[in-house]
């Protein structure tokens, strides 16, 4: 069976499993106090899906989502009980106007990250609640609303806890297949990418913003819809229900539960919301106690419990089964798939013309005036000490930073200034200095994250798990594995990217970079912190990528690794280009001597 | 005019604690880069304990500040211990893990309010002004003597401060961490001896804050909650970073608040006001996300 295949099945037996454990709760607690919480879990679960997606896999942190379970409920209650309106409306109104509200507030921060997130979500969360107090004539106040109808559906009245739990639950089991349906396909890889890096993500044509503005998005509609089935099982709804405190106790619940799991908040909630009904005597040390288990999970158990769960079935397979790597081939397959894509000359003219390049930091000027081309197939190495300029080229290029003058033209496109994304999607490909992997995910992932861009599927596709996507996603994974074995890392698939050693992420960046089929790759010190085996390695991929006709941009200061591999080579000094020819015609120019090859010895780039 | 002065002092009072608060929080910052969200529990603990030193063992209001400060400072140096230390202090050039601090600060500070609930309970306290509560009239408008305290040892606390960061060789160090922790550490600057006096710093302000304030609002176990949010925007408003900059967006915190009770939002107590501040401060923030008087450019991604 396919792997993704398998992923799929696993998926679709977690979702059984859940929905046999929930119903078959409901059903066994039908007649008994408990099935109050029953309810209750149902309901926070619905939130903390959300919040998972956001928190969790983006990696964001918002303390203000109540604003938005504020925003569900107060409709809800508001709609029915003073103006008359059926809550089969007022639900979904509710989560329009959450949606609306998620928009205006996504659209000046989003993208921002961290603590400023944070910040703002928590005003918005306040503003909110604090508006549930200060218009009394809609919301009663502090009083709060009475009298909101329950629920019933084709005559059958969801007014017993029982009732309710088989609704809020056949709601819940659902979304918890299609949020885990979504964060297995495509769309889910990049909110993880959000979390570990996102300009790496960018350079690879991705809209990362876009992407975090959706899972922000669905976590505000999923908590109005959580706030809307609160309010018709309570039948009652006060200010404190969507206090500041409730979103503290649902981080709390989140991140003891397992974050980026989606069902690991369910574990939270049960710890949360249920054991207190259990453990009735120890009321007084709750808050205490909930803040001493939060911090020993934040320290020792950084995964919740969710992911100690995963890591243990993990182990254990790994004992009862030998782990099962695809076995690396000799040969490519992905480089005999490429050669009838490319082939050398298969366009006349310079792929990237570089004319009269500026870039200043404040007064001093990093590139100056720098002008160059770069065709097809061939290897152009920048050189010069450090500090030259060599890697703001770079980022001008690849649209990081905005160039002050010049123009520079890809592929018959103007690129001056355009955004990171845009020129990676006309096939601009690169790797960093520091090499930024996306260090959580496994190597597979990664390069997956490359194929993104030359991928359609969308979050429809990906959360219904819609054959199309499938396909798709086997696809994607196929050419990844293949371009794993290219760079001989097919042993590394399943690790995390992050522990990985430095050669290896190298290749790793190049793999990925490649994923997204550039005509342009541009290498950031690729050989710096290799031993000699892996630069061997290194320069024959290089090699092979000129045959394919892909031009290669190298910026290096292991001048035997650059005479060997290059055409042709730029030297720069101070952000000036100094001198420009063939690698012989650069080893017997008198002012690069000066500047640069005769300084070696004195150590002037350490 | 009488209304204004009115307005301008109820906002510097206010403004002033949120100053303190932002300040503490600012200190623990520069010198950890740790956003501490526990800050308004060490206001809760000051002002607790003061309470309890007042009433239940009677000390002398001078003598009972001072020994609630040092009950706060205390505190501050086994949160700095036991949670803090061992994870700032691994590998002193790598980043600090903002996000993974932020939830720890966020536990600290449930542990604090189910501590303090344990032992204060639920209801909330309160002392005797510090001068009495007959109001003294400054031309026309009438202010409470407790604003006069809180507004005197404010400005008290910030001029120690500013002599603290300018003149001692430990203030240097402080701020020479705030730079850039790595080259403070090969510089012989002792990371994480300044870490715990930015602990200790922030447990002063917020006792100073905590103390100052209960008399006029009273205290509760989580009464550290909503003076620790204000005073954070502050500290992000004015620009995390600097020490001018949270003190200056905590006064206008304060200002704004005030400022917004004499619009025409009805009279629903001080709550209104609190929304149209928090809704103009979004705005500022969407326009300077470096805060107002912030620094870096990179600050607004943190």
């Amino acid at each position: 069976m396919r792997p993704s295949n398998r992923a799929l099945l696993h998926r679709n037996l977690g979702v059984a499993a859940l929905a046999l454990i929930a119903f078959g709760a409901i059903l066994l607690l039908r007649e008994s106090y408990y099935m109050d919480t029953v309810v209750t879990v149902g309901i926070f679960f619905i939130m903390l899906m959300g919040l998972d997606l956001f928190i969790g896999y983006t990696g964001q942190l918002s303390l203000g989502h109540n604003g938005f379970f504020a925003l569900g409920a107060y409709a809800s209650a508001i709609m029915t009980v003073k103006m008359g309106v059926s809550p089969w409306l007022a639900m979904p109104v509710g989560m329009a106007i959450s949606l609306l509200a998620g928009l205006m507030l996504s659209a000046p921060f989003i993208r921002l990250r961290g603590f400023y997130l944070a910040l703002v979500t928590l005003a918005f969360g306040l503003i909110i609640h604090g508006m549930t107090l200060a218009l009394p004539d809609v919301t009663s106040g502090a009083a709060g609303i009475g009298g909101i109808p329950k629920l019933s559906l084709g005559g059958i009245a969801l007014n017993t806890d029982f009732n309710y739990a088989l609704f809020v639950w056949a709601l819940a089991i659902p979304i918890f297949w299609l949020c885990s349906n979504m964060m297995s396909s495509r769309i889910g890889r990049v909110f993880r990418v959000i979390r570990d890096d996102e300009l790496p993500g960018q350079t690879l044509g991705i809209d990362t913003t876009r992407h975090k503005t959706v899972a922000f998005l669905l976590s505000a509609v999923l908590a109005a819809l959580s706030g809307s089935l609160y309010t018709h099982f309570h039948g009652s709804l006060t200010p404190d229900a969507v206090s500041i405190f409730v979103m503290f106790e649902l981080i709390l619940m989140l991140f003891i539960g397992g974050r980026e799991t989606i069902w690991g908040g369910l574990l939270g909630v049960v710890l949360i919301k249920g054991l207190p009904e259990v453990l009735v005597e120890l009321k007084e040390y709750k808050t205490l106690a909930y803040g001493v288990v939060f911090l020993l999970v934040i320290v020792f158990m950084e995964g919740g419990i969710a992911g100690f769960l995963i890591q243990t079935a993990r182990k254990l397979e790994a004992f009862l089964f030998a782990p099962s790597e695809p076995s690396s081939t000799g040969t490519s397959p992905w480089l005999a798939t490429q050669e009838t894509k490319y082939g050398p000359g298969s366009r006349s003219g310079p792929l990237l013309d570089v004319v009269g390049l500026k870039k200043t930091f404040g007064g001093v000027e990093a590139v100056s005036n720098v002008s160059f081309t770069v065709s097809p197939g061939e290897i152009k190495s920048l050189v010069g000490p450090n500090g030259a300029g060599k890697t703001t080229a770079f980022n001008v290029i690849s649209g990081i930073l905005r160039p002050d003058a010049g123009r520079i033209n890809f592929d018959g496109h103007d690129i001056t200034g355009r955004t990171p994304k845009g020129i990676a999607a006309l096939g601009v490909g690169r790797t960093f200095q520091t090499p930024r992997v996306f260090g959580h995910m496994t190597v597979l992932e990664n390069i997956m994250v490359g194929r993104h861009r030359m991928a359609a599927a969308g979050i429809l596709g990906g959360a219904l798990s819609l054959p199309g996507a499938n396909a798709e996603e086997n696809g994607m994974r196929q050419i990844s594995l293949d371009l794993l074995a290219f760079v001989s890392l097919t042993h590394k698939a399943q690790s995390r990217a992050g522990s990985l050693p430095l050669g290896e992420k190298r290749l790793l960046e190049v793999a990925r970079a490649l994923a997204a089929e550039p005509k342009l790759l541009l290498l950031d010190e690729p050989a710096s912190g290799l031993n000699d085996v892996e630069k061997e390695l290194f320069s024959k991929i290089i090699l092979q990528l000129k045959a394919l006709g892909i031009a290669t941009l190298l910026v290096e200061h292991d001048m035997n690794f650059v005479m060997k591999m290059s055409d042709n080579i730029l030297v720069m000094d101070y952000g000036m280009q100094i001198a420009q020819g063939t690698p012989e015609e650069i080893q017997s120019n008198q002012r690069v001597i000066e500047v640069y090859l005769g300084s070696l010895g004195k150590k002037r780039e350490a | 005019m009488t209304l204004f002065i009115q307005i301008f002092f109820s906002g510097l009072t206010r403004g002033s604690i949120y100053a303190l608060v932002a300040l503490g929080f600012t200190v623990i910052y520069m010198a950890s880069r740790v956003l501490n969200i526990a800050q308004g529990e060490f206001l809760m603990i000051g002002g607790l304990t003061f309470y309890s030193f007042l009433t239940v063992f009677s000390l002398s209001e001078p003598v009972a500040f001072l020994v609630s400060v040092f009950v706060v400072v205390l505190v501050s140096i086994v949160y700095n211990r036991v949670v803090i230390d061992p994870f700032v202090s691994v590998d002193i050039s790598r980043e600090v893990p903002i996000m993974r601090f932020l939830l720890i600060t966020i536990a600290v500070s449930y542990i604090f309010q189910g501590g303090g609930f344990l032992i204060w309970g639920s209801e909330p306290h309160s002392v005797p002004h510090f001068s009495g509560d007959a109001p003294l009239r400054v031309l026309g408008a009438s202010i409470l003597p407790q604003t006069l305290w809180i507004l005197g040892v404010t400005l008290l606390v910030l001029l120690a401060l500013g002599v603290f960061f300018k003149y001692t060789l430990m203030g240097k160090a402080m701020k020479a961490c705030s730079e850039n922790r790595a080259t403070a550490s090969l510089l012989g600057v002792n990371v994480r001896f300044v870490v715990l006096l930015a602990f200790m710093l922030g447990g002063t302000l917020g006792a100073v804050a905590g103390i100052l304030v209960t008399p006029i609002t009273t205290m509760v176990y989580f009464g550290g909650v909503m003076l620790m949010i204000k005073g954070i925007i502050g500290a992000k408003l004015g620009g995390l970073g600097t020490v001018a900059g949270p003190v200056l967006g905590g006064l206008i915190v304060g200002l704004l608040e005030a400022m917004m009770s004499i619009m025409p939002l009805g009279i629903r107590g001080g709550l209104m006001q609190e929304i149209c501040a928090l809704i103009i401060l979004l705005g500022i923030l969407a326009v300077r996300p470096t805060g107002l008087f912030g620094g870096a450019a990179g600050e607004a991604l943190e």
